[in-house]
């Protein structure tokens, strides 16, 4: 049982000629590997082509592209639509190239027409770890820090309590409790975009993005949360 | 039922150095609450290191300065509304030492540009409620009627 096992093992690179790559690969053809000269442990490699991908973990990562809407979506009016390969491929090029601590590898990718919100180039939902794309993100400089951006919203939901309490501080976010038993937390009087006023999570995203972009200039402005930032999304 | 809370009393200050500490502090709500304390009935279980608020008190996270609960009352000087935050592995803990029916419910909501889901959850025979997520990632846990 056991010969014939190994010798269909043996015989399927001898018997798999033609290799399909897929549109992110390359298809290489690779050296034959020569029986190892001393030990005689590595036979020959027979295969003469293979697969590479184009852009780092593409093979990976392309799996995370969906074409199908979130259902129970609530931004009404926006709808979603399928991934063109372009957009797809610029998507792929980009995600090798950030830091670990976005987590790229937690999220899905959806694609959408426009946002509710003008001049918003992408949306989160937390949920299922969906990261949404409008029209306008395909035309925007910064992309990466887009893609910063909404990351941040996935990862604000595993900050700490203790670490969330220290962010609003440093940010200048206020608490308060109001006689209705109420927590109330009101924004800081200096924003660092408009609409960190809108929501906790906002305001963090919209530091980690500036961090990420400008971490000098970031540093200047808000040297507390800079070394905050650094010790948990190094650069 | 007087006597009974006043004995309640005594063990929680003869057993935690007059305040409960964090991992039961929601029990002792629940019976202060179960009891309608007045605020130094509240003062007395939970402790003196608390901070006033607007008809009512609030005590501090141990490590940071934020309200861990808050204990609200009427001209009657009654408990009617107190709220502790509780982090997950407390919250189950809370769901196993306070048997309640509850009632839950999920919903989609839109928060600037975001999207999550909110966990809502009631106990009506306790008059407890409780959101996730809310401030600082934590379950809100509510008592009000």
């Amino acid at each position: 049982m056991k010969i014939v096992f190994s010798l269909i093992i043996l015989s399927i690179p001898l018997t798999s000629h033609a290799v399909e790559c897929q549109w992110w690969q390359t298809k290489y053809s690779a050296t034959v590997v020569n029986k190892h000269p001393k030990k005689g442990k590595v036979r020959e490699h027979p295969r003469r082509e293979y697969c590479r991908d184009r852009w780092p973990n593409a093979n990976l990562y392309v799996k995370q592209f969906k074409d199908d809407p979130i259902l129970g979506w609530s931004h009404k009016g926006e709808v979603f639509k399928k991934w063109s390969r372009e957009e797809t491929q610029l998507i792929l090029e980009i995600l090798p190239t950030l830091p670990s601590w976005i987590e790229v590898q937690n999220y899905n990718f959806r694609r959408a027409k426009d946002s509710m919100y003008k001049g918003n180039p992408a949306a989160s939902e937390l949920t299922n770890g969906s990261i949404i794309l409008y029209d306008l993100f395909f035309k925007e400089k910064n992309k990466k820090s887009i893609i910063v951006h909404e990351s941040s919203h996935h990862l604000y939901k595993k900050v700490a309590p203790k670490d969330i309490a220290d962010f609003l501080s440093m940010s200048g976010w206020s608490v308060e409790v109001a006689a209705d038993g109420k927590v109330y937390e009101s924004p800081p009087k200096k924003l660092i975009q408009s609409d960190s006023a809108s929501e906790k999570d906002e305001d963090f995203a919209n530091h980690v993005e500036s961090y990420y972009q400008n971490p000098k200039s970031y540093k200047t402005s808000y040297p507390k949360l800079y070394d905050f930032f650094k010790q948990r999304y190094p650069l | 039922m007087r006597l009974t809370f006043w004995l309640f009393l005594f063990v929680v200050s003869c057993t935690s150095n007059k305040s409960a500490s964090s991992k039961d502090r929601y029990e002792a709500m629940n019976d202060l609450w179960q009891n309608k304390a007045n605020k130094s009935e509240v003062i007395s279980t939970l402790g003196t290191n608390y901070q006033v608020a607007p008809s009512g008190i609030t005590y501090s996270f141990t490590t940071f300065n934020y309200p861990k609960s808050g204990h609200f009352f009427n001209q009657a000087n009654q408990l009617i509304v107190q709220f502790i935050f509780l982090e997950k592995n407390e919250f189950e803990t809370f769901k196993d030492k306070i048997k309640c029916p509850w009632s839950v419910e999920k919903k989609m909501v839109s928060s600037g540009h975001t999207v999550q889901t909110i966990e809502y959850g009631e106990c009506k025979s306790l008059s407890i409620n409780y959101t996730y997520p809310s401030n600082l990632n934590t379950y809100e846990i509510r008592w009000e009627k």
